[in-house]
């Protein structure tokens, strides 16, 4: 959308259309809502304001240790809050405890408190465990100042890749905090137990810290990791007391008793203080009605962000990608930073910085020396940057808790803060844009996990085997761990001798299994460019073949490489930097057959099922586009292995006669499916917890006969898996177009069947989407990019719609069907 | 719908292709209940007519010491001839132990002793056995090398509690890599058989450090294998390739096939003997280090 920097798509000048100020100096954010309120009104798609909260105090527990007391009065702390006080509770009555607050409200007191006071009793030892590297030093660093400020004795350490070997044994030995990460954990501490035998026979607490990122796949690796751990704990004599700390999700309670397999008390109301909160959804104006094309948000964020640093509030601008946090930063330094002798007041900060860069940000927002800090995900998480005042979002970053964790960095004690989401033109964006209260006042997305997900349970039983042999009726999952064992007795990798099974292979299972993907392992591209070999992206199984064949121009933040070598069986890909004036889009054939129906719920014009497909997925081939003209400009052949899995989905479909009543022809009504299926795909992500690559969609015949792909005219092709037209128009032959949404990865991850329960509202809301899209014919931001067909009946916005109707149609199934 | 394991795990890897309707089906697959079943029923049969301890011992030149461990002592007199150069008697390898690892004094050469084990992998970790131990320790002018091997899991205990006396007596433990892989691994063991391993262990010397600092020059590598034949001079005739060990103990387990133990036998016994000669070769100056210790010897003499 952006054209080259310094300029919008239609030549809007950055900084002409928000005018002059009438108030110079300071003013605070309420002020600068307002403003916002009365000259851009027409922008403002929405707008929620969240009242203060004034704090609430609890008194140190009688039981706390003085020394302890002593460090928090040292560091400023002469009560708790409400929530710290209530984990101290439930974690000193046995109970594992699950805190749901805001960021800075002070979480990492409700499992520091308890933990070092064990500490002082006894030889009491701790887990720390954190999604990164750069969590865990901070936690350590937040570790060591109680320790110095109250002189209590505690040994906190973090263990993991970086740890170097000697400095290792130290930590296992005498560690009494040990702070890791799960991957450590899974294949660097637990294979290898005994050594940190003394560590485990001590343990008391396992601290979980920003529980809401183990979802998905990882979460369900997570989960098994942590039936792992029990396992090992229980080998030692321990059982330890679990303290989470998510971010707010609509069910913390559920994913933390999901992870640890067995009931966990909750505490959900945060005691800490907070100001006001302006929300605001914010739509660039439309600058092409026809087009239905809008100014782009970088143009929006960038005024935003200026106004707000000449009222002197500080500000946080969160950009999806690498290349954009560059631009931006790059805009906003070309106003506030054009004299290079003063100190910088903008800085952009992103995972590709060096530590020691980042720390050093980190101290100088925290410090207030920065006034504007334009960043990716990675503040995201808890590092401490101390509080802003305006937080704006260049783009939904595709959850809505996402969304409200970004927004968590604006706001003060006793001031008014303001967060903006600048919507972008990509549907999702646009759809929070026509919805504002399905934002503004939605719960945030269920966190889902599929611990018994058999490929995920089979690699951890494998790793369990390793750590400790099994006994006879032992327990692992839901999984009758005897088959599974019997199973890899089979493979020779485990001998049963009595009533045991023993890991005899000469092999070490966690190496192989990777806590992020699934089974068939990630592909790493590998940049050749003048002999050398660096890793410069990672791409998973299930998205590779449609990325990475040779020929692929495969983008890396917007630089463009090409794929000189595919190396399948090794899961590497080897790229070149390239000037290519084209892109490429692979060509692709999906086939789905039914294997399985769960659930039907058949109405008279229209079914909706759900249950277990069978999906081919071929590569045939790509066109090669040229950037800006979309003109094709060639096409290459790929010659890559199916793909084939079993999985989980929900699928729509249309009775024949309703169709044939629809519609003059079955390429309309084709057309129509795809519409629609393109609208239902990207709501049942937003529905979901769930990106949109896990959720895959196809339309095809249900039968695996032909599936329907946009061509690259635009319009709808029925083709044969052989990629050849199919032959849809004849009569005689049954046509049962079907909308399938499948779960995208074998065996299902636990998406499909709750999107079957949600059904009338996917379908609901698919057709909002469409019906109040200001284009006419159809956009890439409702429809999918299509073209205008003058000879059909229906426009492609018209036939989603009506299909859309078909499915939404209530009236009751009158006959049987098949 | 409930599939059994083995057939969901394969449809989850998408093999085998479900058939297109019409065709004709083929003779129904058992289900993996069925073939475990079977499989257990053919390792009872395999098991019955199993050779038993006794077998294994006879078989080995060894004795039954515990049930499922089998124990084989062998002795060797000195001088005794292993490469170019015999190890000439137990003074020599005591002053190998004083030069090696930089001590006052030689020691005792009856406090000595060699350790080597036999694993079922190189990975470490609770998930690798030593199914093998060989120890030689110095008895006059002898060394007597005693073997202990595993029959199954069943005898570890009893292996580890006989190994627990050996490291308690000696005063230095002779290895090739034991530092960071024999000792851990035994170390593990004992871990999770819920026993430590020694009251407290010998003084460690390990001849890998001292073979690569002394020796080493123009090898392509210092693996003992290496050490044999450039120090020592010792080539190996009929020996069961080290990488190979794992996979012939796993033969006896799994088919109980003997036929490979007594070589694994061998080679453990060649490995122990060979740690005893290059103790003496480095009981002397090196080929590298004797022309320089002359010239400091005539330096050193008065003029």
């Amino acid at each position: 959308m952006d054209q080259a920097a310094g300029s919008d798509l239609f030549g809007e000048r950055v900084g002409d259309d928000f005018g002059t100020f009438e108030m110079h100096g300071q003013a605070d954010a309420d002020t600068l809502a307002a403003h916002l309120g009365r000259r851009h009104a027409g922008r403002i798609a929405g707008t929620l304001l969240v009242p203060e909260r004034p704090a609430r105090h609890a008194p140190f527990p009688p039981s706390l240790d003085s020394r302890l007391a002593g460090a928090l009065r040292e560091r400023g702390i002469a009560r708790l809050y409400s929530h710290q006080r209530e984990a101290w509770d439930h974690v000193a009555a046995g109970r594992d405890v699950v805190v749901v607050t805001p960021t800075a409200s002070g979480k990492t007191l409700c499992y520091n408190l308890p933990v070092l006071q064990a500490a002082l009793e006894g030889p009491a030892k701790a887990l720390y465990l954190f999604p990164t590297k750069a969590l865990a030093q901070d936690q350590v660093a937040e570790l060591l100042e109680l320790n110095r400020a109250g002189n209590l004795g505690v040994r906190a350490c973090t263990f993991d890749g970086d740890t170097p070997g000697d400095a290792r044994r130290a930590v296992r030995t005498h560690g009494d905090i040990v702070v890791t990460n799960p991957d450590m954990l899974h294949a660097g501490i637990l294979p290898h137990h005994t050594k940190w035998a003394q560590f485990f026979e001590n343990l008391r607490y396992v601290v979980i810290d920003e529980l809401h990122t183990y979802r998905g796949v990882f979460g369900s690796h997570v989960a098994n990791l942590l039936r792992r751990l029990a396992r090992v704990c229980r080998f030692y004599g321990t059982q330890p007391t679990f303290i989470l700390c998510s971010a707010t999700i609509a069910n913390p309670q559920e994913l933390a008793e999901g992870l640890l397999g067995r009931p966990v008390a909750a505490v959900t109301e945060s005691g800490a203080p907070s100001g006001r909160k302006h929300l605001l959804v914010w739509n660039p104006p439309v600058v092409n009605a026809d087009l239905a094309l809008r100014a782009s948000a970088r143009s929006q964020s960038t005024k935003l962000a200026r106004i707000a640093v000449r009222l002197g509030l500080k500000t946080i601008v969160f950009a999806n990608t690498r290349l954009e946090v560059e631009v931006l930063t790059k805009y906003l330094k070309d106003v506030f930073d054009r004299d290079t002798r003063k100190p910088p007041r903008v800085a952009a900060y992103r995972g590709g910085y060096l530590p020691t860069e980042r720390r050093d940000k980190e101290a100088k927002l925290r410090a207030g020396r920065i006034d504007c800090v334009v960043s990716t995900s990675a503040l995201e998480l808890g590092v401490d940057i101390g509080a802003l005042d305006v937080c704006v979002l260049n783009g939904y970053p595709g959850t809505v808790a996402g969304a409200l964790q970004r927004f968590g960095r604006a706001g003060r004690r006793n001031r008014a803060a303001l967060c903006v989401l600048v919507c972008t033109s990509d549907l999702l964006d646009q759809y929070l844009a026509r919805n504002p209260a399905f934002f503004l006042g939605a719960s945030p997305e269920h966190a889902r996990i599929a611990p018994d997900q058999l490929l995920i349970l089979m690699d951890h039983i494998r790793c369990a085997a390793f750590e400790l042999p099994f006994a006879e009726g032992e327990a692992f999952g839901a999984e009758s761990v005897a088959e599974a064992l019997g199973y890899l007795a089979e493979q020779g990798v485990v001998h049963r001798e009595g009533p045991r099974w023993h890991w005899i292979a000469d092999s070490y299972p966690a190496q192989t299994v990777s806590l992020r993907s699934m089974a068939e392992g990630n592909f790493t591209v590998v940049d050749i460019t003048d002999g050398a070999r660096n890793v410069i992206a990672e791409v998973d199984y299930s998205s590779a073949a449609l990325t990475l064949y040779e020929g692929a121009i495969y983008m890396v933040q917007s630089s463009p490489w090409q794929v000189e070598k595919l190396d399948w069986p090794g899961r590497k890909a080897y790229v070149r930097r390239t000037n290519a004036d084209y892109y490429t889009d692979a060509i692709d054939y999906t086939k789905l057959k039914v294997l399985d129906r769960f659930e039907r719920d058949a109405r008279a014009q229209s079914e909706c099922a759900h249950g277990e497909v069978h999906v081919v997925r071929r590569v045939a081939g790509y066109k090669k586009i040229r950037y800006y003209t979309h003109e094709n400009v060639g096409y290459g052949n790929v010659n890559l292995p199916d793909q084939e899995m079993h999985t989980t989905a929900v699928w729509w479909e249309a009775a024949p006669a309703a169709l044939e009543a629809a519609f003059a022809t079955r390429f309309e009504a084709l057309d129509g499916f795809l519409g629609a299926a393109y609208a239902l795909h990207h709501v049942a992500a937003l529905l979901s917890l769930a990106e949109l690559r896990d959720i895959g969609r196809a339309v095809g015949d249900g039968e695996g006969e032909w599936s329907a792909v946009r061509g690259p005219d635009g319009g709808g092709h029925a083709r044969g898996l052989d990629g050849t037209e199919a032959d849809i128009a004849r009569h005689g032959r049954p046509f049962r177009p079907t909308v399938f949404l499948y779960d995208n990865y074998p065996g299902g991850i636990g998406i499909s069947a709750p999107l079957h329960g949600l059904r009338a509202e996917v379908v609901a809301r698919a057709a909002d989407l469409i019906a109040r899209c200001p284009c006419v014919h159809g956009c890439p931001a409702c429809v999918g990019p299509v073209l205008v067909d003058r000879k059909h009946r229906h426009t492609p916005k018209g036939a989603a719609l009506t299909v859309l109707a078909l499915f939404a149609a209530e009236t009751p199934a009158e006959e049987q069907r098949h | 719908m409930s599939a059994d394991l083995r057939t969901r795990l394969a449809r989850l890897h998408g093999r085998p292709l479900p058939l297109p309707p019409g065709t004709p089906a083929e003779a129904p697959r058992p289900s993996l209940a069925e073939r475990i079943a079977r499989l257990r029923v053919r390792a009872a049969e395999i098991e019955a007519a199993a050779p038993t301890d006794g077998d294994v011992a006879r078989l080995v030149g060894g004795h039954i010491a515990a049930p499922m461990l089998i124990a084989v002592a062998r002795s060797y007199p000195l001088p005794l001839v292993h490469g170019r150069t015999p190890i000439a008697g137990a003074r020599e390898l005591a002053e190998g132990v004083r030069l090696s690892a930089a001590l006052d004094a030689r020691p005792d050469s009856a406090g000595l002793l060699f350790l080597d084990t036999e694993t079922t992998g190189l990975a470490g970790g609770t998930g690798t056995l030593a199914f093998l131990v060989g120890a030689a320790r110095v008895r006059g002018e002898a060394i007597e090398v005693t073997q202990l091997l595993l029959t199954g899991f069943g005898g570890e205990a009893a292996l580890l509690e006989r190994v627990q006396p050996l490291l308690e007596r000696a005063t230095h433990l002779v290895t090739f890599n034991g530092k960071s892989f024999d000792l851990p691994l035994l170390r593990t063991r004992a871990r999770l058989a819920g026993r430590s391993l020694a009251a407290d262990e010998p003084a460690h010397l390990d001849l890998l450090h001292v073979t690569r600092r002394r020796l080493r020059e123009g090898w392509a590598d210092c693996r003992l294998r290496t050490a044999e034949e450039e120090a020592l001079g010792f080539n190996r005739k009929d020996d069961l390739p080290g990488a190979e060990v794992p996979a012939a103990w796993q033969r006896w387990l799994q088919r109980r096939d003997p036929a490979l133990l007594p070589k694994i036998l061998d080679h453990n016994r060649e490995d122990l003997l060979s740690l005893a000669a290059l103790l003496a070769v480095l009981a002397g100056p090196t080929e590298r280090e004797a022309p320089l210790l002359t010239r400091l010897r005539s330096a050193a003499q008065p003029a």
